[in-house]
């Protein structure tokens, strides 16, 4: 039985070749090996943008670098073609799997998120919370991956 | 709940590959059902006890 919300399993394979190169250079511009601008700046359009010492815009447009959207936007995607695509062959105890690992990595990432509440503040809470956008499915695949693999090896 | 899908099945001459392919499933699958780490569907339970040739009540237990 196919589970219709899953994508198919070729996907999986996109969605390594997006993350991949996207969190490397999110970690490069992260330690300030490359600048925010290394892809340059453009005008865009932004619903809210609160600006440094200016007015706040509101369905506008600003200038700004395009490297943070666009490399947050190919891990985001990444990541989410790598964990919900189907796996090759599907079955209910793979859906099992599949649930009991979004509930944890759903608890984990809450508690991540306690933890940035309580002891990280003003641009280090900004940063945790950068981090925290992406440890949901970063937390969902590792545990899913490790579930198959330790089911896989208990069998063998 | 426990399950005597382990017995039927090596009595059947099946081995766990055999019986998850008849049944539509994975053999990891089939080894977590008999070590009660996975408790399978109505429909999965019934396909099993189908292939072993014996009842769902005869394959599942509750535990007392």
């Amino acid at each position: 039985m196919k589970a219709s919300y899953l994508f198919p399993h070729r996907f999986s394979l996109l969605g390594w070749l997006l993350a991949i190169p996207a969190a490397t250079f999110g970690l490069l511009m992260l330690f300030g090996v490359l600048d925010g601008d290394f892809l340059g700046r453009a005008q865009v359009f932004a619903i809210y943008a609160q600006r440094f010492l200016s007015d706040d815009i509101y369905f506008g447009f600003v200038t700004t670098d395009l490297a943070d959207e666009l490399i947050s936007l190919l891990f985001t995607i990444g990541l989410l073609l790598i964990a919900f695509s189907a796996e090759r062959e599907e079955d209910e105890f793979i859906r099992h799997l599949r649930l009991e690992s979004l509930v944890w990595a759903t608890k984990v990432n809450y508690l991540i998120l306690i933890f940035f509440i309580l002891f990280l503040y003003e641009g280090g809470f900004l940063l945790g919370l950068v981090f925290n956008m992406f440890t949901l499915l970063i937390l969902f695949i590792l545990r899913f991956r490790i579930s198959l693999y330790m089911t896989w090896r208990a069998g063998q | 709940m426990k399950n005597r899908i382990r017995i039927a099945r090596v009595e059947a001459g099946l081995t766990q590959e055999e019986l998850a392919r008849r049944t539509g499933v994975s053999r990891q699958a089939i080894h977590s059902i008999e070590n009660d780490k996975y408790m399978p569907s109505v429909a999965l339970a019934i396909r099993i006890a189908r292939v072993l040739g014996k009842s769902v009540e005869e394959l599942f237990l509750m535990a007392e």
